[in-house]
């Protein structure tokens, strides 16, 4: 039998080269030593790997000599026996061998697979060196997290708008477009938070009125929008260029968002701007000749003295009028108290204020202020004063005795008070009715000694009625009272007390941030003599620890909106009812106030 | 603009002699981007917005148009490497005005978002931007630095001679490995069949490869052939010095491979994340007009 072995080689060009041998011998043997019959220069090749061997049969044997396995047909295998007339394709090592039959020979086609090292195969040299071999292509990872992005924070929160475009409400859960939200909303938003739509309801358009009035139904305009309009006055070349960009791009001028921003952090909605008040009313009566508002600016130097209301004549309604505190004006409120008589140290009444359980906290220095003027539950604003809380502690309306029990005149009634002393009287007899010997002994707080003018003790009810009601008498301490016309008559009445509900109707003033200065600090009550001065502070005492916008040492910046609001309804509107003697206690209490709330 | 204009007679015909892109006509770019930057501080600072300085104000506004139109303008670089024209903009310049301009875009987007920031689309896009501007700060520092190192380390080799040098070692290990025993060729097969520009990113990177089968083959083959046991001794001792060859080849190789790596690797995070940055810019651009 005949070998026949064709080495196959190739040219750089692909082309193919077969040298052929015959070897007229039974067996082959191959190896990478250069003793074999078939020399592979092959290093993952044996010296002498194996036997290729013909049978007398017709058959082939092909056998590992030092039991390193070749790869025969696919498997490895360190033995092979290849039946009559059949071929194999066999691998020793990067070698191929195809055995193949021609007639009674054998043919064998030798070829290398693989290059002699890995370096000899073609490579790129740029490719290879540069990261992109491993590092692959950006392009893949540049379009996932294009696509990503997009996906997750444009097309999402989009199909989430239209979802709930126009809906009422969301559920209390995560909704894309929260991923556009610029900053959280301010605290009084705050539950808004997840509620886009109630705030942004038309794609590309600003946020408009609607939806802000759609909540705030009592909130109304600051002034006529015609008058609005007049006041503002022509904008600078800037902020008009700034107002026709604002128009290009669908925002609306003098919109509720131009003042009040949001997204701006979880915190009370940030004052407005100076600005927006200023544009307008600085210079403000040369722009609207019929304003009876004064030009105003910033509040340390272009702002006026205040102008508090001042019941100028109590009364049903009382007359009350805006009055400069420059013009120093008098207050005629019903009411005769003297504020220094009551706060004084030494005095009667500091050392009746003494004697008394409520006043103890008083010690020697008298009454202060708070033993009458309460603070409301929020500190902000104090609660009425009233007569019998307040007052009557000193001013007792006892006027006589049964046993134990102190018969009391009913405050504010005056028809009760008539009837209650004719009463007394009635069936007794004029010289001893009971319990008279009570009010004799009456006196003025703080006075050891009893004294006629609080005495009602009187020969007739008539005379007491009278002396209750004229000067020294009870009421007549306190109060305005009108005589009858008629000397005979007993028809007195009493002037009522119109205390204003708010002392500064176009500004607020919170008693809270102001609780660690003292009382008269502020309002001069130790020296006031009168009922009918104003103890409200001027400008210059606010000024004292205020600054204007721009910021001072040691003083608080104040912008307008510090003290005053846009929105808010005028109080002067709604003037307080006067106090009536007939009124309810629960009448006076809605009637009446310290002026402290809104002061 | 006469700044713009000045030295535009002489910017193609200057000398062949080289310039860095960073001092690209006495650092012109440098100095736009630093004026332009120090322009927005100022602005920043004396301009009252209220109730606070934001990116919904009019020169938030303003600084995030500009800030928009720089980042596309930034982008376009990558198109404009690729097309190669003659033109008033070398590509030096671009790359010079990219760096600086880019650079500058910390100050304008800073200005522009005013320092607040929050988990959402807007401040993304910051991020990703700054990612990018950082990954360009180190390619900067790269292409200043590592040019001379990958130079140095390949002498006067170029790419294609290193491979062929070491295509010839191989060729010459192979032959010399004929006569060796199966242990020996097996060993030194390994080596002949390493790819020494398989190892990962990191490999690359940090250059190193604790299981290289050269190595191997050097230090088993060198022990082979000091040892008198084997026969055939010439045979190994002459493989036992191409491996030597081969090693210090391969070292010269990786050095090269490193260095590339380092030179490139900025640019797996800048481009991507320049598109992500493009993506999160039109989001963040549709979201404010959308939501306005």
């Amino acid at each position: 039998m005949i070998f026949t072995v064709h080495h196959v080689s190739f040219t750089n060009d692909g082309r193919e080269i077969i040298r052929s041998k015959d070897y007229d011998q039974s067996t082959l043997s191959v190896g990478r030593g250069p003793g074999c019959d078939i020399a592979l220069p092959d290093v993952s090749v044996p010296l002498d790997h194996a036997r290729i061997t013909a049978n007398a049969d017709g058959t082939l044997s092909v056998d590992a000599v030092a039991g390193a396995p070749f790869m025969a047909n696919g498997r490895s295998v360190t033995s092979l026996k290849i039946g009559r007339g059949d071929g194999a394709v066999i691998n020793f090592g990067s070698h191929e061998f195809i055995i193949s039959r021609a007639s009674e020979d054998v043919v064998i086609r030798v070829e290398r697979k693989s290059a002699v090292a890995d370096s000899s195969e073609a490579k790129d040299s740029k490719f290879v060196f540069s990261l992109g071999k491993v590092g692959g292509k950006m392009r893949l990872p540049a379009w996932i997290l294009v696509v990503t992005i997009l996906a997750t924070l444009l097309v999402w929160p989009i199909w989430t708008w239209s979802n709930f475009h126009m809906a009422k409400s969301r559920a209390d859960t995560f909704h894309a477009d929260q991923t556009w939200s610029s900053g959280k909303l301010s605290l009084g938003h705050a539950a808004l938070a997840k509620d886009c739509q109630a705030c942004h309801v038309n794609a590309f358009e600003s946020v408009r009125d609607s939806s802000c009035v759609a909540c705030h139904t009592k909130v109304h305009d600051h002034a006529d929008p015609k008058s609005l309009a007049g006041a503002k006055g022509e904008p600078n070349p800037f902020r008009q260029v700034l107002n026709a960009t604002s128009r290009v791009f669908n925002r609306p001028e003098n919109s509720c968002v131009d003042c009040h921003m949001e997204h701006e952090g979880a915190v009370s909605a940030p004052a407005t701007p100076q600005r927006f008040c200023t544009d307008c009313h600085v210079g403000l009566s040369t722009r609207v000749k019929t304003t009876k508002i004064l030009d105003v600016g910033d509040f340390a130097k272009d702002h006026p003295e205040f102008r508090p209301s001042i019941v100028t004549s109590p009364g049903e309604p009382p007359t009350i009028q805006r009055i400069s505190l420059a013009s120093k004006p008098k207050e005629n409120s019903g009411l005769k108290f003297p504020h220094a008589l009551h706060l004084s140290s030494t005095n009667g009444v500091a050392r009746m204020a003494m004697t008394l359980p409520a006043y103890k906290g008083a010690g020697s220095a008298g009454l202060k202020c708070s033993d009458c003027h309460t603070a409301s539950a929020d500190k902000s604003t104090f609660v009425p004063v009233e007569m019998e809380k307040n007052c009557g502690a000193c001013h007792s309306l006892g006027f006589g005795k049964v046993g134990n029990t102190v018969l009391t005149l009913r405050h504010g009634d005056v028809p009760q008070t008539i009837a209650q002393i004719s009463a007394l009287y009635r069936g007794i007899g004029p010289q001893n009715p009971a319990g008279t010997g009570f009010l004799q002994g009456r006196h003025v707080p703080g006075s050891s000694r009893p004294t006629p003018r609080f005495d009602v003790g009187s020969s007739s009810p008539d005379a007491a009625i009278r002396r209750v009601f004229s000067m020294g008498g009870a009421c007549y301490e306190c109060h305005q009272v009108v005589a009858p016309a008629n000397p005979a008559s007993l028809n007195f009445t009493i002037k009522p007390i119109s205390v204003p509900k708010h002392y500064m109707p176009k500004a607020w003033f919170d008693h809270k941030a102001h609780d660690t200065s003292k009382c008269e600090s502020c309002h001069t009550a130790p020296k006031s003599k009168s009922a009918t001065d104003v103890l409200m502070p001027g400008i210059k005492s606010c000024q004292t620890c205020h600054a204007g916008a721009t910021p001072e040492h040691d003083k608080v910046p104040s912008t307008c909106s510090m003290c005053h609001g846009y929105h808010f309804e005028d109080p002067l509107k709604a003037k307080p009812a006067a106090i009536a003697p007939k009124t309810t206690a629960a009448q006076k209490r809605q009637g009446t106030t310290t002026g402290k709330g809104r002061a | 603009m006469a700044f713009l204009a000045r030295n535009k007679a002489k910017k193609r015909s200057g000398p062949s002699s080289h310039v860095s892109f960073l001092k690209y006509e006495d650092y012109r770019w440098l100095k736009i981007a630093s004026a332009f930057s120090a322009l927005a501080i100022l602005i920043y600072a004396l301009v009252d917005v209220e109730p606070r300085p934001s990116g919904n104000s009019w020169y938030g506004y303003t600084l995030g148009t500009i800030g928009a139109i720089l980042i596309l303008w930034l982008a376009l670089l990558g198109w404009r490497k690729r097309n190669i024209k003659p033109g008033q903009w070398t590509l030096k310049s671009w790359v010079s005005a990219h760096v600086w301009l880019g650079l500058s875009l910390i100050v304008v987007a800073t200005l522009h978002c005013a320092f607040q920031f929050g988990w959402n689309v807007h401040t993304l896009a910051y991020v990703l931007m700054m990612i990018v501007i950082l990954s360009g700060v180190y390619g900067i520092c790269a292409y200043t630095i590592l040019p001379k190192q990958l130079s140095a380390n390949r002498g006067d080799m170029t790419q294609v001679e290193m491979l062929d040098n070491l295509r010839s070692i191989d060729r010459q290990l192979h032959d010399a490995t004929q006569p060796l025993s199966t242990e020996l060729a097996n060993i030194i097969g390994a080596s002949l069949n390493d790819d020494p520009f398989a190892g990962s990113i990191l490999a690359r990177l940090k250059n190193q490869y604790p299981s290289c089968p050269s190595q191997f083959a050097f230090e088993t083959v060198g022990a082979a052939s000091r040892s008198k046991a084997n026969g055939n001794t010439d045979d190994i001792v002459r493989a036992a010095q191409l491996l030597s060859r081969k090693v210090s080849a391969l070292a010269n190789i990786r050095r090269h491979i490193q260095l590339k790596a380092q030179l490139e690797i900025w640019l797996y995070f800048h481009v991507p994340v320049t598109f992500a940055l493009i993506a999160a810019l039109i989001a963040h651009v549709v979201s404010v007009f959308f939501y306005w």
